[in-house]
């Protein structure tokens, strides 16, 4: 046996841990070899005096200590143990399948309940959706307002033509469905901006646009400015068509302004009309009486009255003509602008105008910083209670994992 | 005698008297086996209330895979461990440790005369000494085997090692603290010191 073998073995040797055979074979080398003999005396003489060290005293006053300290160790801590076996066996199971069912729960009602966590931001979507929408839809009011107005006003039309058809529910009597128009004289209007790419052709089919529909234009004139040419048309168009064309006209370009209007003119009209039926009467009557009179004096003065009555018929049956007029034709007036050609002349932004603009866009980036740090808080704060849930369930798992699990 | 699970389970159903016992039982071993790995009393006083307190603390997770003292020396190993690395970090010398334990005039010895008992108080403060300057694992081997007297199956139930790691552990301390007695051979292996 080598010595450094023999050797390794010497401090099982001194311990009586090796086998007899390991035994029988040391205590021969022991006898041969000085060096290995030195080594286990050495051996034996340092473990030796290491046992030979005699206890320390313990002191006086550590026991009680020791229960002092001992004190604080709750009962609850030590008689845990009787469910120690059914928790070993069943509890680390049940409990990780708790706290993943809580954590599940938790999460579900985090992304689906009302107005929690991260679903907070789901209604404020929503909310930014129907603004979206609000907005859509404002824009799409004006337009909205237009067709709506036109509507109304084409109830005189749509009546004529429910009279034409008599296809209503109510079946109004011809003096019904009279009357009624009677009562609404409407004077339609509309104005309309349009920029178009080339306006001599926006002109041709705009003129295309008003034979079409058995109008005319009431006069026109064009105009050359410093961004591009312009046109101006007043049109006239029957009243049953006034939407029609509107329509038709809106897709000569991009409408920038629209505007109608209607004006209910019934009371002048009614009135006017009811003078010149007096008036009407009054010069029967006077004819009458020119045919009765027998003085030339009379006849004269007859004359004169029937004459200044017959000028006031005439004046309120031109009146009530050009009502007629305003009310069958609607007019509309069209203003055609041609697209601004693009600038090439080189432009340096305006120093002021520069100024304005970082000074804008530093506020807004402070602005959004503001809002993004609230929003931050607001979120810290809406998370407190999930954190807080959290914080307690790693509580409970690490005190399980340091009692239980690794002892 | 009561054993020691016995008394365990009295703890267990709220009974403190029977720590306290318990305590009685092991205090000494616990201080000793605390002192000779610290090399120092009341760190050591400290560490013994330490060790009964996680004792208690865990003695709801005592299965009785081995002895009660095994599992005390687990943790009183534990402690030690934790407050020795501890230490490193933090370089804290206590005012007693600058005079040496075994020199303190706490333990006249009633039967030797006044030459030896100094002979024998500074032999042991330096074996007190050698022993600390062993590494950490080989100090504790040494400690549980020779001074403790455990056999090699607690030391491996205590140190949770295998009875090999035990055995070759064992014989490099015994080793390294033989080769650093022999540097003072004339102190340490003079007839009759050791076995007086």
């Amino acid at each position: 046996m080598e010595c450094k073998a023999v050797q390794e073995k010497l401090s099982l040797y001194l311990d009586g841990e090796l086998s007899i055979s390991d035994i029988k074979l040391i205590d021969e080398h022991t006898k041969m070899c000085t060096a290995c003999r030195e080594e286990l005396s050495s051996l034996e003489e340092t473990v030796n005096l290491v046992r030979s060290l005699e206890p320390v005293d313990v002191p006086p006053d550590l026991k009680d200590k020791i229960m002092e300290r001992v004190k604080t160790v709750g009962d609850s801590n030590i008689a845990a143990s009787r469910w120690q076996h059914a928790w070993n066996r069943w509890g680390r199971a049940f409990s990780s399948v708790a706290a993943i069912l809580v954590a599940a729960v938790l999460i579900g009602k985090a992304v689906s309940g009302p107005g929690f966590g991260l679903k907070s931001q789901a209604p404020a979507a929503d909310e930014a959706l129907k603004y979206a929408g609000a907005k859509s839809a404002d824009s799409a009011m004006p337009e909205e307002q237009y067709q709506a107005a036109p509507r109304l006003m084409q109830q005189p039309m749509s009546l004529n033509k429910a009279e034409a058809e008599s296809g209503w529910d109510q079946r109004p009597t011809e003096a019904d469905t009279r009357n009624l128009l009677m009562a609404r004289k409407v004077i339609q209007t509309a104005h309309l901006t349009i920029q178009v790419e080339k306006i001599d052709i926006a002109a041709d089919q705009l003129q295309q646009l008003v034979k079409e529909y058995h109008g005319f234009i009431q006069n026109s004139n064009m105009l050359r400015q410093e961004i591009g040419r312009g046109a101006h048309f007043a049109l006239r168009v029957p009243s049953p068509n006034f939407d029609e064309v509107l329509i038709q006209l809106e897709k000569l370009g991009d409408v920038q302004e629209k505007g109608t209007t209607g004006q209910d003119i019934t009371e002048e009209y009614v009135d006017v009309d009811a003078r010149c039926r007096n008036l009407s009467r009054q010069e029967e009557r006077l004819l009458t009486i020119l045919s009765q009179a027998s003085t030339v004096e009379d006849i004269l003065k007859v004359e004169e009255q029937l004459e200044r009555v017959r000028g006031e018929i005439e004046t309120l049956t031109g009146r009530l003509r050009y009502l007629d007029n305003q009310v069958e034709l609607a007019t509309i007036n069209v203003e055609l602008r041609e697209r601004p050609h693009s600038v090439t002349a080189l432009q340096f932004p305006n120093s002021k105008d520069l100024g304005a603009r970082l000074t804008q866009a530093l506020t807004s980036s402070i602005n959004l910083l503001f809002s993004l740090a609230s929003n931050a808080v607001v979120w810290i704060v809406t998370a407190l209670p999930f954190l807080a849930v959290v914080g307690i369930i790693a509580a409970v798992a690490g005190w399980l994992w340091r009692h239980f699990i690794r002892r | 005698m009561v054993t020691d699970e016995a008394l365990v389970q009295q703890c267990r159903n709220g009974n403190k008297e029977a720590f306290a016992i318990l305590v009685e039982r092991y205090q000494d071993k616990i201080y000793n086996l605390t002192y000779r790995l610290v090399s120092n009393r009341e760190d050591a006083a400290d560490l013994t209330q330490e060790v009964f307190y996680r004792a208690l603390l865990k003695l709801s997770s005592f299965r009785g895979e081995a002895s009660f003292a095994t599992w005390l020396y687990r943790i009183a190993t534990n402690v030690c461990y934790d407050q020795i690395r501890g230490q490193k970090n933090r370089h804290l010398v206590s005012l007693n440790s600058a005079w040496p334990d075994e020199l303190s005039p706490e333990l006249p010895d009633q039967g030797a005369g006044p030459a030896e008992v100094c002979l024998k108080r500074v032999v042991f403060q330096r074996l007190q000494e050698a022993i600390a300057a062993l590494p950490l694992e080989q100090r504790t081997v040494i400690v549980l085997r020779e001074i403790q007297g455990l056999s090699y199956e607690e030391i491996a139930q205590v140190l949770q090692c295998s009875l090999g790691t035990v055995k070759s552990r064992l014989s490099r301390a015994r080793q390294a603290l033989r080769d650093k007695l022999m540097s003072e051979r004339e102190l340490f292996f003079a007839e009759n010191v050791y076995n007086g």
